[in-house]
């Protein structure tokens, strides 16, 4: 009986003390200790990096950058979008309404949390400043973004709706803040992470100079000229016209780093792979034939990609389609460059009515890529369209062209099969410019106002 | 209240899913078939006690022999394993598991050895299972070849090679009446192929079961072994199941004053299918034409083979389990009894899924050959730990107290850990080793390796007191913490209390003749309820992902959490009355209520949070009903015997309250909200159809004013009603025994009433499917023209697009159809062979039976499209005939 006794008492003994509840879950980091380090703080701005959204070729479809191809009707969704159809349209906006806001909701976790990342030395307290403020600049990004596809452009009541700003992470009703209010938040966001001296070497990650250039483009957007060429400047300064043309401007489109970016996001993923049909066959859109290049410009080799369809040499869009018809992997996506600053900076002059100094800068840009320069007799609003004309081809293609046409109350034509009729124009007060507020949004939350035009399809 | 199973029923339904064989059961117990051969079922008592869905949060606990097992296990349990099994439903029962239990307990106990001589037993059900129900008649070639002419669509031969096509664009052509000629030539060799692919497709199979087990002991020592093999063919080729097991059970006496239990078990289970997310081969029977073949071209699949089609996929899951408990069990003082469990319960879960680059989707997904075929394995393994200590003193004075006081501690621990590996390339070898890991983007190798541990911990006391037979109190107090929870509230309470009255005590009931036992019970307690919350739910959580930027290695945010999150709070009532009338009838009514506050649900939240859904505790819902078992003792004699009995449960749901609104939207296109206060939660909504109007082809509806609308204008919410219930409300059984001699008979039959399922009507086809056969009197109830009256299906013609997606997105009253059905769901006719016979004939068999055994025979319904169970159209439960045999040595 004793021995039963004690194996009892070794059994009582065993289960008694093998008996905790704390038993942290193996594979996930669990606040209060889960971001204490600059290395955890580094990581979780990493993955604020890969939420942002890409949709530049979306945005390049409902833009004048491409026109029709002889293969447009075979992807009934993409022609849809291509003319604006509202359900199209309502689709895209829902998706980038959420992964914008996404973005910000994992930008707000870092940041909340930053205060309490305990650093030792020098170099982890640089390291923590240039966290703070890569991921203030990547939270006001979405911010800018989010405003001006879902408010009217700021010129026409600054007063009017924006968008939601957040307060903090977690369950919010709130409504819209106004234009004016969203650009001062944004701009908030910004100048305090313009004041760390942040370098990064590889293109992937926001400096400070990034956080200039998106002030710069803020500035333009709010009509604050002499402060969008002044920040615009200060981004330029220290680099020649050289380090964003020849050369440096083909490497754009190829998997290093480079000098002509300030900033590109860097993927794993596929990218611009919904324009090809196949590849034999061909792409479903093409370059808008009055966005091509002159045969010298050196820009050229790059921007086009020339291929027979339908039984003729077609010029469709080389950049990160070349890089896929070539079997290229795709490392970056350009998101801020040199040249943009350099139209910025132009137009903002041109707005100032500094006219020569504004044509000077772009002729300078022009003759290093042996493209035709804008002729002197040329200036006031002309000189502005041309500016932003120029500013089209550059960057057709990558998403930025719908932006400035919504800014500066362009209408857009919906063009026939390789541009060579227009089918239809979208004028530059229709109500489709103002993206649909989502359903996901306006069915929960009684606060917000859809734009006007936009019907609300569930009562 | 708790209730046992009859396991000699369930014993006497050779089907290889233990669990479905408790279909009908107990009262309040319900097992649904959710598919096709070897998916898991859907176990419930008294309905969903959460609102959330599914298995994870409102499946039973399962313990066998005092130790926490898992579903997986439970599945696939032997039933001749098992002695008894015991369903604990109401609070007082359960308060004692804490935690784990909200949702109710199956407590399983093992066959164990005895006192005396060596028992070998061995039994078998050897037969074959059949293709069962045809849900829906589809068409014969000459109906389907009109069909076609019909609905014009150039792609199917029946309008491709009619004298409708030839006049319409061949009107010119000078050799216009040959071209006529020759395509009716073509339809006439159609004409005479007549597939019937539910034979074609859908075949019979096999089943077979063995057990064998041996029992015995001495005084000290006793044991009970046993092995088992089942195997159960599907209806559909490349779909199985098998499954084995052994187990040991050994008892010994400590000494006087106690004694040790020990268990080891294995088992293995594997189920293989060809149905996957994207293909599912059972669909084929309603798909392809009756005027094509195995072996031509398919004008329902252009450019595939009938080959290609059956061979898209294949998935192939098994599961390894091994158990092991020690149970010590002491008696030092008169009575005080200690008893300690210790258990450990293993599952290897394994699946591989293989998509050869033959497979149409590969062939057609755009990406180069190279990197075509899709190989994904999946491994995962769990361990149960379960230890419990429990303490009772029970105490009898003065000839009428009986008291028991009693504690108790418990421990359990789960762990997971899973591996799951992804590669393409694999042409098509189903290997691993074939995967190309060059690949790059999209299609490069994946790997994840998700673990988790999670622990409760609980301690809890219980009190009971009977004065003199007739009354009954007591009381149970449970605390238990869970680490799920973040530290600070940790800790749940559940609690019950009880009382109980048998007047049939009393002396002037006692001596009634026809009341010959009577018993009223009551219950009230609260447990609480935390299945299926995750740590990353309730604290900011973050989790390594396998993608890189710039090389840094990403730490995701895993989800919105919700720091207020507590754990469902599960408050039931329960009223017991049992009865027995001359001392042959038996009645037990119960009667349940269970409110379960603080229920969670992933509530939609605005978008402009980054996220779509949040878990938030949002409410109140009531789950109430009545469970009445009657059984009738007709005849007991020394030559016969007959007892018929029946069970019916009724269970109603209803939102009570909502903690921040009134309605809850799950979906965005929702026009009627999901989860309303007042409100069921189980109700299938749209609008009442009035019939298809003869002027549009689509159907007219009844508007909120009680007006007409058309089915081409927007729907509004007051045009919306409740069609029914998805959940049958009421589900029971009937069951019959009766013997004569050493004859035995046996039926049961299992009901279920009160719900709806929604036909979804994929075998009408309209001219954008009029390439796939269509279901037979298509032609006759379709609109096709205007003045086409009392028609069934909407025009085939695309003519507007808000009454394509009214139909669509809302089922409507006539476009859904009663899931009541009567399913003979066992039969068993066994002879036991007179002992005299054996003894001469086989006098080293003790006892032998044999008989023929069947399960899921016939289901009788109104539900014409398919199986109104699962309400799928692959998914019906296998008829199986069986010859059996059980030998005793």
């Amino acid at each position: 009986m004793k021995i039963y006794g004690f194996l009892c008492a070794i059994a009582l003994l065993m289960s008694g003390t093998s008996c905790s509840v704390d038993v942290p879950s193996p594979d996930l980091y669990s606040d209060p200790d889960a971001i204490s380090n600059v290395q955890s703080a580094r990581a979780l701005l990493t993955s604020c990096y890969l939420l942002y959204p890409h949709n530049e070729y979306e945005m390049s479809v409902l833009g004048n950058d491409f026109c029709p191809t002889s293969l447009s009707g075979k992807d009934i969704d993409q022609q849809n979008l291509y003319n604006w159809q509202d359900k199209s349209i309502s689709k895209l906006s829902a998706d980038m309404w959420l992964a914008y806001y996404n973005t910000i909701a994992n930008c707000d976790v870092l940041l909340e949390r930053l205060p309490s990342v305990k650093v030792s030395g020098d170099g982890e307290e640089k390291e923590k400043q240039a966290v703070e403020s890569e991921v203030k600049t990547l939270k006001a990004m979405c911010y800018f973004n989010l405003l001006r596809l879902f408010a009217t452009p700021y010129n026409q009541n600054p007063d009017g709706d924006g968008v939601i700003i957040k307060s903090h992470v977690g369950l919010e009703f709130c409504s819209r803040s106004s234009k004016r209010y969203c650009v001062e938040y944004i701009r908030a966001l910004l100048s305090d992470a313009a004041k760390t001296e942040n370098n990064p070497k590889s293109n992937g990650w926001l400096s400070q100079k990034a956080a200039l250039y998106l002030l710069s483009d803020l500035e333009l957007y709010a009509g604050n000229y002499q402060e969008a060429a002044d920040y615009a400047s200060s981004v330029l300064k220290g680099t020649a016209t050289e380090d964003y043309t020849g050369s440096n401007y083909a490497h754009l489109w190829e998997n290093v780093s480079c000098k002509a970016r300030i900033f590109a996001f860097s993927i794993g993923n596929s990218f611009y792979s919904s324009i090809q049909y196949g590849s034999k066959e061909g792409d479903f859109m093409a370059v808008n034939p009055h966005l091509l290049m002159a045969d010298s410009d050196v820009r050229r080799s790059s921007n086009e990609y020339e291929m027979e369809m339908a039984g003729k040499r077609r010029i469709l869009l080389g950049k990160y389609n070349r890089m896929n018809k070539e079997n290229k992997t795709i490392v970056y996506i350009n998101s801020m460059r040199y040249a943009g600053a350099l139209f910025i900076l132009a137009e903002a002059k041109a707005r100032l009515g500094l006219d020569d100094e504004a044509r000077t800068l772009i002729n300078t840009y022009l003759t290093a890529v042996n493209a035709g320069i804008i002729p002197e007799s040329i200036s006031g609003d002309e000189l502005i369209s041309a500016i932003i004309i120029q500013k089209n081809k550059e960057f057709a293609g990558e998403g930025v062209n719908w932006f400035d046409m919504k800014r500066t109350g362009s209408q857009i034509s919906r063009l026939g099969s390789w541009g060579q009729s227009v089918s239809s124009v979208i004028k530059s007060n229709d109500y489709r410019w103002t993206m649909p507020i989502p359903s996901s949004e306006y069915k929960y939350n009684d606060n917000v106002r859809q734009n006007d035009g936009w019907h609300i399809n569930v009562e | 209240m708790v209730e046992s199973v009859d396991m000699k029923r369930v014993e006497s339904k050779p089907m290889i899913d233990f669990a479905l064989s408790l279909q009908g059961q107990i009262p309040g117990l319900v097992v649904t078939n959710t598919g096709e051969l070897g998916s898991n079922p859907e176990i419930r008592i008294r309905g969903n006690s959460s609102l959330r869905k599914g298995n994870t949060t409102n499946e039973p606990l399962y313990v066998l022999d005092g130790q926490v097992i898992s579903a997986d296990v439970f599945y696939n349990l032997n039933p001749s394993d098992i002695k008894s099994m015991k369903v604990l439903k109401d609070a007082a029962a359960c308060a004692l598991y804490g935690v784990k239990a909200a949702n109710g307990v199956l407590e399983i106990s093992s066959q164990r050895g005895y006192n005396g001589t060596k028992t070998v037993n061995y039994s078998a059900n050897i037969g074959i299972t059949t293709r069962g129900r045809r849900g829906v008649k589809m068409m014969k070639s000459a109906e389907k070849l009109e069909l076609e002419r019909l609905l014009q669509n150039p792609e199917t031969p029946g309008y491709r090679y009619s004298a409708d096509y030839y006049n319409k664009y061949y009107s010119t052509d000078p050799n216009l009446e040959t071209l006529i000629a020759e395509g009716e030539e073509i339809l006439n060799t159609l004409r005479n192929t007549d597939t019937d692919w539910f034979e074609e497709l859908l075949r019979t199979n096999v089943y077979h079961s063995h057990n064998l087990s041996l029992k015995g002991g001495n005084g000290e020592t006793s044991y009970y072994i046993s092995g088992n093999y089942a195997y159960q063919g599907g209806r559909i080729e490349g779909n199985d199941k098998r499954r084995m097991g052994v187990r040991l059970n050994l008892d010994h006496k400590l000494g006087t004053k106690g004694y040790l239990m020990m268990s080891v078990n294995g088992g293995f289970s594997k189920t293989k299918t060809p149905n996957g997310t994207k293909n599912d081969p059972t669909s084929l029977v309603y798909e392809l034409n009756p005027y094509e073949t195995k072996s031509g071209s398919l004008w329902s699949y252009p450019g595939q083979t009938y080959y290609e089609l059956t061979h898209q996929y294949s998935a192939e899951s098994s599961d390894k389990n091994a158990g092991a408990s020690v149970n010590i069990s002491l008696n030092p003082i008169e009575g005080l009894n200690i008893s300690a469990v210790a258990g450990l319960d293993f599952v290897l879960g394994e699946s591989n899924q293989f998509t050869p680059s033959t497979a149409y989707s590969e062939t057609h997904s755009g990406v180069p050959e190279y990197a075509r075929g899709i190989y994904t394995k999946y491994k995962n393994t769990t361990i149960n730990r379960t230890s419990n200590i429990r303490l009772t003193y029970n105490r009898q004075f003065g000839k009428k107290h009986d008291l028991t006081i009693g504690c108790n501690m418990d421990y359990y621990r789960t762990d997971t850990d899973s591996e799951l590996m992804r590669g393409y390339g694999v042409g098509t070898l189903n290997t691993a080793a074939a995967i190309n890991q060059s690949l790059q983007g999209t299609r490069q190798p994946y790997v994840s390796a998700p673990r988790d541990k999670t622990a409760q911990l609980g301690f809890g006391g219980v009190a009971g007191y009977t004065f003199d037979g007739t009354y009954d109190v007591y009381a149970t107090l449970k605390a238990d913490a869970s680490s799920v929870l973040p530290r600070d509230k940790r800790w749940n309470r559940a609690w019950a209390i009880g009382t109980g009255l048998t007047p049939t005590k009393y002396k002037m009931l006692a001596n009634l003749k026809w009341l010959s036992y009577l018993n009223l019970k009551f219950s009230y307690g609260q447990t609480a309820n935390l299945n299926g919350v995750s740590t990353s739910q309730t604290v900011a959580s973050f989790q390594y992902s396998t993608s890189s930027y710039e090389n840094c290695r990403p730490l995701d945010f895993v989800t919105l959490y919700n720091k207020d999150l507590v754990p469902e709070q599960n408050i039931t009532s329960d009223i017991g009355l049992s009865a027995e009338f001359f001392k042959r009838i038996t009645l037990d009514i119960n009667l349940y209520s269970r409110k379960t506050k603080q229920a969670l649900l992933d509530v939609p939240i605005p978008s402009s949070t980054g996220y779509t859904v949040l878990k938030r505790n949002i409410g109140v819902l009531l789950n109430k009903g009545i469970e009445m078992g009657i059984n009738f003792k007709i005849l007991d004699s020394a030559n016969w015997r007959m007892t018929v009995g029946a069970n019916i449960a009724y269970n109603e749901n209803k939102v009570l309250d909502l903690y921040y609104t009134d309605k809850i939207y799950t979906y965005e296109e929702s026009l009627v909200p999901d989860y309303e206060i007042g409100k069921s939660y189980d109700m299938l909504y749209g609008p009442e159809s009035l019939g298809i109007d003869p002027m549009t082809g689509y159907p007219v509806f009844r508007d909120g004013n009680g007006g007409e609308k058309q089915a081409s204008s927007t729907l509004k919410k007051e045009d919306i009603v409740a069609l029914g219930h998805l959940t049958p409300p009421y589900t029971g059984s009937i069951r019959l025994s009766s013997a004569y001699k050493s004859l035995e008979f046996d039926a049961d039959f299992y009901y279920v009433l009160g719900g709806v399922q929604r036909y979804n009507y994929s075998y009408v086809r309209n001219r954008d499917t009029a390439t796939k056969n269509a279901v037979a009197g298509q032609t006759e109830k379709m609109w096709f023209r205007q003045g086409d009256e009392h028609k069934t299906y909407w025009t085939p013609f695309y003519t507007s697009a808000i009454a394509e997606e009214n139909i669509a997105l809302y089922p409507n009253s006539r476009t859904v159809g009663s899931s009541n059905y009567l399913k003979l769901s066992m039969l068993s006719v066994r002879y036991r062979i007179p002992s005299g016979w054996m003894k001469k004939n086989a006098p080293f068999v003790r006892y032998a039976t044999i008989g023929l055994q069947g399960s899921n025979l016939h289901v009788w319904t109104k539900y014409n499209e398919s199986d109104p169970e699962s309400g799928q159209q692959a998914g019906t439960v296998q008829p199986v005939y069986t010859f059996n045999v059980n030998l005793t040595f």
